[in-house]
Order: C-alpha cells, then sequence, then structure tokens
C-alpha cells in the first residue's frame, strides 16, 4: 500500500513542480522567478526522499541534504545580486 | 656505464651552479665543472671501444608502435664531437669564472652554459631522430638565453632575438624533413635511417627532404644567405661566443650534413647546393672579416667563413674531402675557440674591442700576444700548425673535386683567394693588436690577466701546435673512425703529415700566403674600394623584414579573427560538422535486439521540462539574471535525472557543480555591461538556430545510436574488479582514483593551472561598480543582513561535515574528493557572501594557491610512493586492519591521492571565486546618502 | 504505524499541492513568497518524518533524515526573508498595482545596528 502512495505524492509533488516551472517562465518579476527556483530546489528534495523510499534504499538522503544547501545558498546569492549587485563584497 | 649519462649528467648540472653559494665564485665554478667532467670521463671510458669501430647503443622504448623512443648512440663522427663540446666547454667554465664581473649572475650563466651544453650533448648523442630534432630546438632557446645574457643591453636583445628567429625557423624546417624522412625509411631510429642506403636518394621526395634538411643546418651554421645572425651574436658574453661559434652551436649545423652525410648525399642536387653555398659563404665571410674593426666582428666572420670552407668539402663529394672536412672542425674549434678567449682577455684589460684604439700590445702582455698570435697563424693556415694541415688537404681536395661540371676549375682559384684573404684578416689581427705603434685612447693601462684565466687558451695553442706536428699520433685514430661514420665501411687513407713534397696544394698556400701578405700592404686601398659600398645593418632589415612579417599576419588574422567568442564557436561548429560529415552518413542507426527502456509519464514530464527550461534559457539569453537562473533550473533538472536513474554519485557532483556555476556566472556577469545589446539580425539569427539544429541533432542522433547499439562496455570489467583490485565497492570512485588515477591526476593538474591561470590574468585589474542597476534603483544598504550572517556561519559545519563524509565514504558509497572538495568550497563561499572579504581575511588566512600545490603534490607523493615497492606509477594498494575500539577498517593508498584531489578542488574553486569577488574597488553607492 | 505514516505522506502530498497551487494562483509577488514557503516546509516535514518512521520500520532509522529536517527548517525562512527583502528593495507592487512607499522607504533606511555594532567590533579585532 505504501508503496503506491509513495507514487501519488510523487506525482502531487510532480503537478507542483509544473506549476511552479510556470511561474518561474511566466514571471513577471525577477521576484517571482526566484521564488520558483527555490521551490523548485525543495520540491526537488521531496521528488529524492520519495524515490529513496520507493526504492527501498538510503543512498539519496546526502543528496537530498546538499540539494537541501545548495538550494540555500543559490538563492541567497540571487538576492544578494538584486540588493547588492556584487555578491562577494 | 651508461652512455646515456654523458647527456643526463649534464642536464643535472643544469641545476648545480644554482645551488652554490654564489658569493664564492670559485665555488660556483667547480660546483659547475664537476657533472661535464664526469660526462668527459665517461666517454673516454667508451673511447676505445668506439676508436676500435664499435657504436654505443642505450635504448628505452617508450610508444615503440609509432616510433618513440628514448635511444642514445654513440659512434666515431659523435664521440669526436662529445670530445669538443666537453673539452671544449670545461675550459670555457674556467675562463668564464675570471671572465665575468662580480656584477653578473654566475649561477645563472653557467646554468645556462651547461643547458646548452647537454643540449650539444644531445643533439650529437641521439639515436632517434625526432630525439635529436628535440635537444637541436633546445640549443636554439638556451643559445638564446647565452646571447641575450647581458639583457639590459638592447644589442643583445636583438641578437639573441635574431639568432632565436633564424635558428628556430630552419629548425622547423628540419622537423618537417625529419618527418618526411621517417615516412620515406619507416622508422625514426638513426641506426635505420643510415641503413637505408639509396633509398632516400632514389625517392621522389628526395628534393624536398633535402632542401628542408639544407635549410635546417644551414641556419644553425650560419651559412649564406642566413649567415647574419652571427655576427649579431656577439653582443653575447666572449666566453658564450668562444664556444657557440667554435665548437658548438654552429658546428651542430655542420654535425647534422656530416650525419645525414651517407644517406642524402650521392646525388647532384647535393653537390651542387652544398659546395655552391659553402663557397659562396667562405668567400663573403673571408671577405668581410677584413674589414671589421671589432675584434670579435673580424672573429664571427671569420668563424662564417671557415664554417663555408667545411660546408664546401663537405658538399664536394670525395671520400678524402670528408675526412678533411672531419679534421677541420676539430682545428677550427681548436684555434678559434682559443682566438675568441684571447679577444676576450684583450677586451676585459683594455675596456674595447676596437682595433683601430688597440694597437701595440704585445709590450703590455707578452704572453697573451705569443698565444694569439699562434693561434691566428694556425687560422692563417702557417705550417706547423693545424691550420695548415686541413687547409693542405681542402687545397688538395679542390683539385679532385668536379662538383659543378666544366666550371669546377673556378673552385681550386677561389679558394685560393679565399685563402689569401684569410691570411690577411689573421695578420690584421697580429700587426694591428698587438704592434702597430701605440694604443690610443684607452681608459686603462692594459696588462696581463689573472694567471688561471690564461690557462684554457695555453692548452688549446699548445694543442694547435701539437696536432700540427704529430697530427696522425694525436687524431689519427679519432679521424678514422669519426671518418667511417660518416662514410660508411671504406676508408680512403688519410695522408695526416706535414710534409707532401712539393706539390700543386703546397704551391696554393705559399701563393695564399704571399697574397694575404699583399692585401694586407696594400689594405689601404681596399678600405677605399669598401667604403664606397654602404654598410648594411642586418639588424635594421631583419626589424622591418620581421615587422613585414608581422603586419601581414596581423592582416590574415583580422581576416579570420572577429574578436568575437560566437564567431569561433560558429567556425567550430562548422569545422567539426565537415569532419563529422562522412562517418555521420556511414552510421546505421539502431543496432539488433536492444531492450529499450519503456517511457513513463513521469519521465515524459521530466525530460520535457529540462528541454522547456533549456529553450527558454536561449530565448532569454540577453536577459541575464533569467538566464542564469534557467540554467541552474536545467542542472536540477538533468541531476534528478540521475538520480532517477541510479547514478547517485553524478546527481552529487552536477549540482554541485551546478551552484558553483551560478555562483560564478552570477558574479561575472555583474562585470559585464549592464544595458542590452542590440538584438541579432535575422539573417544572423537563421544562420544560428540553423547551426545549433544540426549539431543538437546530431548530438541526439550520436547518442540514440550509441544508447541503442550492444556494445560489450568495459563497465563489466570494472564492476568485477573494483571491490578486488582496487578495494572499493563504489565503482566510480575506484575508477577516478584507482584505475584511471594517472588521468584523474593529469585532470586536476589542469585545473590547477586554470585556477592560476585566471588569477594570474585577474591580477591588478580593478573594475568599477555601478551607483545603481539596471533600472536606476540604488542599491540596498544593507551590505550583511544579520539573519543571513549569522545562518550562513551556522551552515559551515554542517557542510564542511557532509563534505567530510561524503569524502570518507566516497571509496565504497557514492562521493570522493571532488565532489567533497566542491561542497566544501560552495560553503567557504556562502562564508564570502554573508559576511564580506574582508571579515574572512580577518578570520581565516586561506593561502588557496597553497592548497593547489598540497593536493597537487600529495596525489604526485601518492603515485610517487608506489615505486619504493618497485611498482609502476600510482600502484594503489589497500588492506583492512582491526582496531580494538572501531572494528574492522580499511585504509587504501587511493584515499591518499583523493585528499589531493579533494585539495586541488577546493583550493582552484576559492581561488577563482575569491578572486572574482575582490576585483571591486569602489563602493557600490557612495556614504554620503546616509 | 502504516496507516500513520500514509497518513503522513498523504498530507505532504496536499501541502505540496496546496503550495504549488498557491505559486500559481496569487495575484502579487508577496503572497506568492507567502504563501507556498511554509506550506511546502511543512511538506517537507511531513514527507520526512514519513520517511523516517519508514526507515525506521526497516531497522536502519536514520539520522539523516533528521539532518535533511534541520537544514530546510533553517534555511527555508531565511531564503523567504531574503527574498521579501529584496522584493520591497526593488519597490515591486501590491496585486492591483498598489505600492507601498513609507514600507519601502523603512526596508531602504533599515540597516542593522547590531551589524554595524558588529563591524565596529571586526574593526577593533
Amino acid at each position: 500500500m505504501l508503496d503506491s502512495i509513495v507514487y501519488v505524492t510523487m506525482g502531487f509533488i510532480g503537478v507542483a513542480m509544473v506549476g511552479t516551472f510556470w511561474r518561474l517562465i511566466k514571471g513577471p518579476t525577477i521576484v517571482d522567478r526566484v521564488i520558483a527556483m527555490d521551490k523548485l530546489f525543495v520540491y526537488s528534495i521531496g521528488l529524492i526522499l520519495c524515490l529513496g523510499m520507493a526504492e527501498h534504499t538510503s543512498l539519496y538522503y546526502e543528496a537530498a541534504l546538499l540539494i537541501a544547501t545548495l538550494g540555500f545558498i543559490s538563492t541567497t546569492a540571487m538576492c544578494k545580486y538584486l540588493l547588492r549587485g556584487d555578491i562577494i563584497e | 656505464m651508461n652512455i646515456a649519462w654523458i647527456i643526463v649528467l649534464p642536464l643535472l648540472g643544469v641545476i648545480a651552479p644554482l645551488l652554490a653559494n654564489p658569493t664564492r665564485r670559485n665555488q660556483v665554478a667547480w660546483i659547475t665543472a664537476v657533472l661535464p667532467f664526469a660526462a668527459l670521463l665517461i666517454t673516454l671510458y667508451h673511447a676505445p671501444a668506439i676508436l676500435a669501430g664499435e657504436v654505443v647503443q642505450q635504448t628505452w622504448y617508450w610508444i615503440p608502435q609509432i616510433g618513440l623512443t628514448l635511444s642514445f648512440r654513440m659512434d666515431g663522427l659523435a664521440l669526436l664531437f662529445t670530445l669538443l663540446i666537453l673539452g671544449i666547454g670545461l675550459l670555457i667554465i674556467l675562463y668564464a669564472r675570471y671572465y665575468l664581473s662580480s656584477k653578473d649572475p654566475m649561477g645563472r650563466f653557467y646554468s645556462y652554459l651547461i643547458l646548452f651544453m647537454a643540449a650539444m650533448l644531445g643533439i650529437v648523442n641521439s639515436g632517434n631522430l625526432l630525439q635529436m630534432w628535440a635537444f637541436w630546438e633546445l640549443t636554439s632557446i638556451s643559445s638564446f638565453l647565452l646571447i641575450g645574457f647581458w639583457s639590459s643591453t638592447g644589442k643583445a636583445r636583438k641578437g639573441a632575438r635574431m639568432a632565436l628567429t633564424i635558428t628556430g625557423a630552419g629548425g622547423l624546417a628540419l622537423l618537417a624533413g625529419i618527418l618526411l624522412i621517417g615516412k620515406v625509411v619507416g622508422s625514426l631510429e638513426l641506426e635505420a635511417v643510415l641503413n637505408s642506403g639509396r633509398l632516400l636518394v632514389e625517392h621522389q621526395w628526395y628534393p624536398v627532404i633535402l632542401a628542408l634538411v639544407l635549410i635546417g643546418a644551414f641556419t644553425k651554421s650560419a651559412q649564406f644567405p642566413f649567415h647574419f645572425w652571427l655576427p649579431h651574436a656577439m653582443s653575447a658574453p666572449t666566453p658564450v661566443s668562444a664556444y657557440l661559434h667554435s665548437a658548438t652551436m654552429v658546428k651542430a649545423g655542420i654535425f647534422l650534413l656530416a650525419r645525414m652525410f651517407p644517406v642524402l648525399s650521392g646525388h647532384d642536387a647535393w653537390f651542387v647546393t652544398v659546395s655552391l653555398v659553402g663557397l659562396a659563404t667562405l668567400l663573403l665571410g673571408a671577405y668581410t672579416a677584413l674589414f671589421k674593426h671589432d675584434l670579435k666582428g673580424l672573429l664571427a666572420y671569420s668563424t662564417i667563413s671557415h664554417l663555408g670552407l667545411i660546408t664546401l668539402l663537405l658538399g664536394m663529394g670525395t671520400e678524402l674531402a670528408a675526412v678533411a672536412a672531419l679534421f677541420h672542425i676539430v682545428n677550427h674549434a681548436v684555434f678559434k675557440a682559443s682566438l675568441f678567449m684571447g679577444v676576450g682577455i684583450i677586451d676585459h684589460e683594455t675596456g674595447t674591442r676596437d682595433m683601430r684604439q688597440i694597437n701595440g700590445l704585445f709590450k703590455y702582455m707578452p704572453h697573451t700576444a705569443v698565444l694569439c698570435i699562434v693561434a691566428a697563424l694556425s687560422m692563417a693556415g702557417v705550417p706547423l700548425l693545424n691550420g695548415f694541415l686541413s687547409k693542405e688537404m681542402f687545397f688538395a681536395e679542390t683539385l679532385e673535386q668536379s662538383a659543378i661540371g666544366a666550371l669546377s676549375w673556378l673552385i681550386p682559384l677561389l679558394a685560393t683567394i679565399a685563402g689569401a684573404l684569410s691570411v690577411a684578416y689573421s695578420l690584421r689581427f697580429i700587426h694591428d693588436v698587438f704592434f702597430n705603434g701605440e694604443p690610443k685612447g684607452l681608459k686603462k693601462t692594459p696588462h696581463e690577466p689573472p694567471r688561471y684565466m690564461r690557462i684554457p687558451v695555453e692548452v688549446l695553442v699548445a694543442l694547435c701546435i701539437l696536432v700540427g706536428i704529430f697530427p696522425a699520433l694525436l687524431v689519427g685514430d679519432l679521424l678514422k673512425s669519426a671518418g667511417v661514420a660518416v662514410l660508411g665501411g671504406t676508408l680512403p687513407y688519410i695522408p695526416l703529415y706535414i710534409w707532401h713534397g712539393f706539390n700543386l696544394p703546397l704551391l696554393m698556400s705559399a701563393l695564399a700566403l704571399a697574397g694575404g701578405i699583399g692585401i694586407y700592404a696594400r689594405r689601404k686601398v681596399l678600405f677605399q674600394f669598401q667604403s664606397h659600398f654602404k654598410e648594411v645593418d642586418a639588424n635594421e632589415r631583419f626589424d622591418a623584414w620581421l615587422y613585414q612579417v608581422i603586419t601581414f599576419i596581423r592582416r590574415i588574422e583580422a581576416l579570420i579573427d572577429k574578436r568575437s567568442l560566437q564567431y569561433y564557436l560558429a567556425w567550430l561548429s562548422v569545422a567539426l560538422l565537415i569532419l563529422l560529415a562522412a562517418p555521420l552518413l556511414n552510421l546505421s542507426l539502431v543496432g539488433d535486439n536492444v531492450v529499450i527502456t519503456p517511457l513513463t509519464a513521469e519521465v515524459w514530464a521530466g525530460t520535457a521540462l529540462i528541454a522547456i527550461a533549456a529553450l527558454a534559457t536561449v530565448v532569454n539569453n540577453r536577459r541575464r539574471l533569467f538566464a542564469a537562473l534557467l540554467i541552474s533550473i536545467v542542472g536540477l533538472g538533468v541531476s534528478l535525472a540521475f538520480a532517477r536513474f541510479s547514478a547517485p554519485d553524478l546527481a552529487l557532483t552536477q549540482i554541485s557543480v551546478e551552484v558553483i556555476t551560478t555562483i560564478l556566472l552570477l558574479l561575472a556577469l555583474f562585470f559585464l555591461p549592464q544595458t542590452t545589446p542590440k538584438e541579432s539580425k535575422p539573417g544572423r539569427l537563421l544562420r544560428d538556430i540553423g547551426l545549433a539544429g544540426i549539431f543538437g541533432g546530431i548530438m541526439a542522433t550520436l547518442t540514440y545510436a550509441m544508447l541503442t547499439r550492444p556494445i560489450e562496455t568495459i563497465s563489466d570489467y570494472f564492476l568485477a574488479n573494483s571491490k578486488t583490485g582496487g578495494g572499493g565497492t563504489n565503482v566510480v570512485n575506484v575508477i577516478l582514483v584507482d584505475f584511471r588515477g594517472f588521468d584523474t591526476f593529469g585532470e586536476i593538474t589542469v585545473l590547477g593551472i586554470a585556477a592560476l591561470g585566471i588569477y594570474k590574468l585577474t591580477a591588478g585589474m580593478r573594475l568599477f561598480l555601478p551607483a545603481t542597476n539596471e533600472d536606476g534603483l540604488p542599491w540596498s544598504r544593507d551590505k550583511y543582513p544579520l539573519i543571513l550572517k549569522q545562518v550562513s556561519q551556522s551552515i559551515l559545519p554542517l557542510a564542511l561535515l557532509i563534505s567530510a563524509y561524503i569524502f570518507l565514504r566516497g571509496h565504497n558509497l557514492p562521493g570522493g574528493g571532488f565532489i567533497a572538495g566542491l561542497i566544501t568550497a560552495i560553503a567557504i563561499v556562502q562564508q564570502y557572501i554573508g559576511h564580506g572579504n574582508d571579515w574572512i581575511q580577518k578570520r581565516f588566512y586561506a593561502n588557496y594557491v597553497g592548497f593547489i600545490a598540497a593536493g597537487l603534490s600529495i596525489a604526485l607523493l601518492t603515485g610517487l610512493g608506489s615505486w619504493l615497492w618497485q611498482k609502476p606509477f600510482l600502484t594503489s594498494w589497500f588492506d583492512y586492519f582491526t582496531w580494538p575500539v572501531f572494528g574492522k577498517f580499511e585504509l587504501a593508498s587511493a584515499m591518499l591521492f583523493d585528499l589531493g584531489v579533494y585539495l586541488t578542488v577546493v583550493g582552484a574553486a576559492m581561488l577563482i571565486l575569491a578572486k572574482l569577488g575582490q576585483l571591486t574597488v569602489v563602493e557600490p553607492y557612495s556614504e554620503k546618502e546616509d | 504505524m502504516e496507516y500513520f505514516i500514509a497518513a503522513l505522506l498523504i498530507l505532504a502530498a496536499l501541502f505540496f499541492l496546496l503550495s504549488g497551487v498557491a505559486i500559481v494562483r496569487f495575484k502579487d509577488s508577496y503572497s506568492r513568497l507567502h504563501a507556498p514557503t511554509p506550506a511546502s516546509t511543512l511538506g517537507m516535514g511531513a514527507l520526512l518524518l514519513a520517511a523516517m518512521l519508514w526507515q525506521g520500520s526497516e531497522d536502519t532509522l536514520s539520522i539523516k533524515a533528521f539532518l535533511v529536517m534541520a537544514v530546510l527548517f533553517v534555511t527555508s525562512p531565511i531564503s523567504a526573508y531574503m527574498l521579501a527583502k529584496t522584493a520591497l528593495h526593488l519597490r515591486l507592487p501590491l496585486a492591483g498595482g498598489r505600492q507601498l512607499p513609507e514600507i519601502y522607504e523603512q526596508a531602504r533606511n533599515r540597516r542593522n545596528d547590531s551589524s554595524k555594532a558588529q563591524e565596529k567590533s571586526d574593526q577593533s579585532v
């Protein structure tokens, strides 16, 4: 039962991703796009965790952890760029 | 003793003088001399066997399939040259000790000199033509360094550049010639080439090969019309001139002619070209030498003339002529080296080399004067000296030859004239310098040089006399074995004695002597005549010519190179398309019986997302930030795809690289102009879309073809052997650090070099920041938001923990040094973003260059470590241990190698990112606004 | 237990869907930031809890899942904060084009006093 629920969850996340991706393309402001990117990173973590559950392995946790950290760093770098221009000053 | 040591010892000796204490000049000289002396001893050890006719060889195979070997070969010819190079080289070392002033960097001078010596030894002892060529080019480069040693003077720099240009260009021609020889003979090994008989001469490419090889030899040996570089090389320190223009550099060209004599001569083209060029050089050099007021200029042109004489002898084609050429090589080296050294002493003691100022020096330095006079008489070819013997042989041979058909009678006549000229300029040297009144306008009173400075000259002059009186005893065997090497088995009887009876050559000598004295006595008339000609400054002509060449090439470059990356990319793509067209047309698409993974909905959706994001990137390429954002989404999608298809390693790497790229893009984007450039014209757009479309199509086709092909991959081998062979269960990592460790080592080296390159290129670069963003909005005033600061800081230990974890488990589970390095770098970059440069620099002194150095050294030492156990480079080792508390664990040398990878990656990434972040100097907005 | 995990998973799925819908449907950047951030964070929380329990039931309770959760819970508010700051800095209007001049000015002039103090202490280091 659980396996099929995991797939359902993945489907839901997929739908959310498609919507977010639409927002990324649509905009209209650059902040919207960065928000969408940030969320896409989060959804990817969700997907990867589900994948790990579906395949009954714990190998994907590092990837999830890494994406979480790196997504944060990407987002802040983008914000810093918009706020200050020079991200390392 | 292996003959390779004869080359290797001097090569090692390049660093020896630099290790010595530069203030202890004697010590520097002694240390320099030790290794060449050892090489000389080894040569002497082998000499008896070689004189008896043996050929000593030593070959190491590198890639024998394509003819790449490291091979050394010493026969009689090589022995003769080796003795000259080492013998005169050692004397030069002693001489230079006293010649150089205390201001000159002596260690560096000796270092260049020894490098040059090693290169020369490499040329004469190479058993492989390609290897010989490499040493040949090394002589060009090291002679450049030597000629330009006093680089503060423009003359030295120009002379050095000219020598390098001419000999370097000749070297390229020679390379082409050698490659053609290799093509014809089927091997580049000297042994095979020398044994190929008349194959080369009868081949249809013979004229091309001959022309290319001769250009190489003539440029090196300063033969007409390439002779003009040699006088300008006289701006070198005199020990260098004494070495380069007597025994070595210019003799390399002669050596090449002698070496190739067995396989390239024996055709009219050879006889005519070589003899005519030699004759022209002989006359031109001798004539010009007469008018030079500069002592070294006189010697330079006399060198050109004597080289012409040797070339002429080699071009005459008779066997005895070739032997005479060899004999004259030795004689010329001996008397010319001593003359140059004598001139150096005179220059040293009087402060000038102008013969109009230096007169009557016999009174002041009688000892040196006697030495110089003997050497000059030998140059003039006066009996009882060595120069006489080879000149006599030369005269005799001019009577025997028929190189230029019916006009051959001209050669003895011209030879006699050249002999007379040679007597005249020798006389001028003797009479002007040592007699002829008193010195004029000298700054100091000349006196004898230090005792030891004269010793090299004394040794050489003694050789002049001894060889002149006992030729057969001293050089007979050497000449015989060298002659065998040049001529092959049959050797004529060599008449090595002083008195041949009254014959035609003796008459020619007498005529030359009388004529020379006559010319010198009537020199005023000649000088008068010569003064009607405008003196041509080869330097100016050369510069003008060089300028023309450069402008021409610039014009071509301007046609091809539009300084636009898009343009380069377009050309590259077109070129690739052309190259790929033929194989692509022959490609059958789908292999048989391949089970294709069924497409599922999520794969479709994911692929579509990636594709749309990629397309959107292209469409939005002018909106930079958006494009960067889309690229990072593409990367995310790809890494998800890797995860989906069970490649967690790749997923980890991809996502890390992606984020680093995004940060890099953001850093770089900011420095580009913020305004949008104008859109491309429709035609160009269409062209680009077409190119990109075709390319994408090809890549897709290739991928499809590859994926649907039932190829037996090598991955099975790796899967089967990774645990047993490399001690790890993570095949990807084992491949990286073990099976293909050498590739990885190369890659991290490239990474380190690239980072250093960026570091150096941006050094000193200062960029100004705009005060507002592109919409005219001023920047936010909050430089480092507090929350961001704190959280960035708390992310650091976590990220370091992740990277340590991923590093440690890398050998068995997804991870490894590369990913770990990237994660560490990103975590540190986040500190830069959150806190700024100053904050970091106060807390953490990070020498990223040091990181790279440490990483590469660790990787290299790990690789070299396997030599201790007599295993090849980078053989890995692993074993399992049991510790009381932790239980069983594994130690592998690959882990250490991986640490090297890790450090290099961290260092390189940080060096680039931190450096780019430090480029700005001006505050983005002025503080006045507060 | 199995039902509990199932419930968590469904909850997570719903949260994710909610956040996805929010990001598509809402009218201005502020609400598009406001709605999905907590929703997706909660969704991740539920999902990770499910994952921990699941792995736990398979006898390898993973601390890594907990780490992921910790990282996300700490970082996603900060991301949201930075994004909101950026939106205000860029003077993005509310839905319907309404501007917030005072807030923009406030946001612009706000400089962290503590950060200033820290800069000072940095200089004294």
